[in-house]
């Protein structure tokens, strides 16, 4: 996992009780969300009985295509709508009430702020909301913004950062006041390379003492940073788990790169005939065996034809193998 | 400073009244600074000085009666002026924080919706009466140059304008809240057309035949807010007084109404999903 190593301050999260330590930090009941569809049609719906439990500590990654209900599932965690049926607990609290949203930071998608503030007025404005006095918000801002790589543009109008800056000024506000979940939806979207590098390693930073959830359909960010992932198609959970668990549930299959192989064994011979997958590469060709399908035999058997083994490797599974599978 | 005492306060959900307050103003006046950059304002600010600046051209074209002149022009276009920027900008106000996902971030805050509509309609209110005070400054100075007198119920004028102006905004936020900026535009220019015809409308109800037309009428005048209680052209132009009944119970009926419509907002808001 690639975690970043950085060396910039931390915001510790604020508190966690005690007693609630182990039990989920989000926790979705049965939750079902469905919006109007004019007056005459029947309504859509977007969440259809969704359970999740998300643990406490860590990189919590929501997987889905566009559409597949991450935003409106994100809207319901920070409070901004209510569930048609279900309940959401946040931190032990209903999302709704303004007790579960004194413990989180949230940062939307695509985000727009006050242009005309500076990164400290804009930060000050933000942890006054959050409850924190003048004093403490001024105090705690050269933390937040050397964490985040903004301390030189403290006093720079919001108009005149770049997106990256932007989408970085905004997790300031969301970590200002300490929180110990951090919800984030899609905040890699609309970033380049580098900049997206950048928020990678300062997601992976932040959730090495707090819960960071939050929602890509981008795989290799999720498989970069996260812990554990859940995967929704259509407002269904599909599947959730630990990144470990769900990649590494089945047995790694093998590819064999060899060459020297007379084209009519691949039909005619009982052992390479079972090998569905085969590629020509510019060595020669590769093999990517089943799961159920022995390396060893294989391999003697292409030696025995006088073929040449040019190489042998694991194939684990990848997120995006999964999310194949799963959705199809 | 530890990470425990800077939240220390608002374990109560929503936080001390102190917070409550201190949120509430830092919305308004980023609101106020959003507004002050709003091309709107200076639409509403413009037509009122030309209107003024027809007032004293008008004036001198008269020999006799400038300052009544004045007086009537240039109270027109305040008036005019605040009713204006108050509809157009409360209308606007909250659709473009949710369109924008400001809202979103703000809202995610552990605050009470209440507060966030409260805190947008301060900043707003603080807009009408700086726009009434700065043409009001000059609304008076023109009178004063062409020798008119600044009367006691002139000022008492101003003072209703800005009070109907701070109704409409509250009128235009609460239909904001279930309708876009457009629609509640419209909405709130047919409130105040009724309203400021409410005794037509009794008078009509006095005069309908039919008990249905007589029902529905009656039920206009008495349900639709009475802005009738904030136009004293006459006294003005005549520098009549008010009496105190007068002008305490309009400026009472003033905060009264404005009270119930931002509390039907904030209701109807705090259940809205976003």
């Amino acid at each position: 996992m690639n975690r970043a190593g950085s060396k910039a301050a931390r915001i510790e999260p604020k508190s966690s009780d005690s007693n609630s330590s182990t039990a989920a930090c989000i926790d979705i009941q049965g939750v079902t969300q469905s919006f109007p569809n004019g007056f005459w049609m029947k309504p859509v719906t977007v969440l259809n009985h969704v359970s999740l439990a998300v643990p406490r500590k860590g990189v919590f990654g929501l997987l889905g295509a566009n559409g597949a209900g991450k935003t409106t599932l994100i809207h319901l965690i920070a409070g901004l709508r209510t569930p048609t049926s279900g309940q959401v607990l946040v931190l032990g609290a209903p999302a709704r009430q303004p007790a579960a949203r004194m413990r989180l930071g949230y940062l939307p998608e695509r985000p727009y702020f006050y242009e005309h503030l500076t990164a400290e007025q804009f930060l000050i404005f933000h942890g006054q909301l959050s409850g924190m006095s003048r004093t403490a918000v001024q105090k705690q801002i050269p933390e937040v913004l050397k964490t985040v790589h903004l301390l030189h543009a403290r006093n720079s109008e919001l108009r005149t950062f770049s997106k990256g800056m932007l989408q970085r000024v905004g997790i300031a506000q969301s970590i200002l006041h300490g929180p110990d979940l951090l919800v984030l939806d899609e905040p890699m979207s609309g970033l380049d390379p580098g900049g997206r590098h950048e928020m990678r390693q300062l997601i992976a930073q932040l959730g090495h003492d707090r819960t960071v959830f939050f929602s890509s359909h981008i795989l290799e960010d999720l498989e970069a940073i996260c812990d554990s992932v859940a995967l929704i198609h259509n407002g269904h959970i599909v599947t959730t788990g630990t990144l470990k668990d769900l990649l590494e549930k089945d047995r790694p299959t093998f590819e064999i790169g060899c060459a020297g192989i007379d084209s009519a064994e691949w039909t005619r011979n009982t052992v390479l005939k079972k090998i569905q997958q085969r590629s020509e590469v510019s060595e020669g060709t590769q093999l990517t065996l089943p799961p159920d399908v022995a390396v060893e035999p294989v391999v003697q058997e292409v030696i025995q034809l006088g073929g040449k083994i040019l190489w042998v490797r694991p194939r684990r599974k990848r997120l995006e193998d999964l999310a194949r599978e799963l959705t199809q | 400073m530890s990470a425990n005492s800077r939240l220390s306060a608002s374990h109560k959900p929503g936080g001390t009244r102190k917070q409550m307050l201190t949120r509430v103003l830092a919305i308004a006046r980023v609101t106020f600074q959003e507004i002050v950059r709003d091309r709107i304002l200076y639409h509403g600010l413009i037509i009122a000085a030309f209107l003024l600046g027809i007032a004293y051209l008008a004036s001198q074209l008269t020999f006799t009666r400038q300052a009544r002149l004045v007086i009537d022009f240039g109270f027109s276009a305040l008036q005019i002026s605040c009713d204006l920027i108050a509809i157009l900008i409360s209308a606007a106000a909250l659709g473009r924080e949710l369109e924008r996902r400001t809202a979103f971030l703000i809202l995610s805050k552990p605050l009470y919706r209440a507060e966030f509509l409260i805190g947008k309609w301060i900043g707003i209110a603080g807009i009408i009466v700086a726009n009434a005070a700065v043409l009001s400054a000059a609304y008076l100075g023109i009178l004063t140059v062409i020798g008119g007198v600044v009367s006691k119920t002139l000022v008492m004028g101003i003072l209703f304008a800005v009070t109907e102006a701070l109704i409409l905004s509250s009128i235009a936020l609460w239909f904001s809240v279930f309708s876009t900026a457009s629609l509640s535009i419209a909405m709130t220019i047919g409130m105040y057309l009724i309203g400021t015809n409410v005794s037509q409308f009794r008078f009509l109800a006095t005069r309908a035949e039919m008990p249905i037309q007589r029902a529905a009428l009656e039920w206009v005048g008495t349900v639709f807010p009475n802005l009738e209680h904030f136009h004293i052209g006459t006294k003005i132009t005549y520098g009549l007084p008010l009496t105190t009944y007068q002008w305490v119970g309009s400026l009472g009926y003033g905060v009264l109404v404005t009270t119930f419509f931002l509390g039907l907002a904030c209701i109807l808001f705090e259940r809205k999903d976003l």
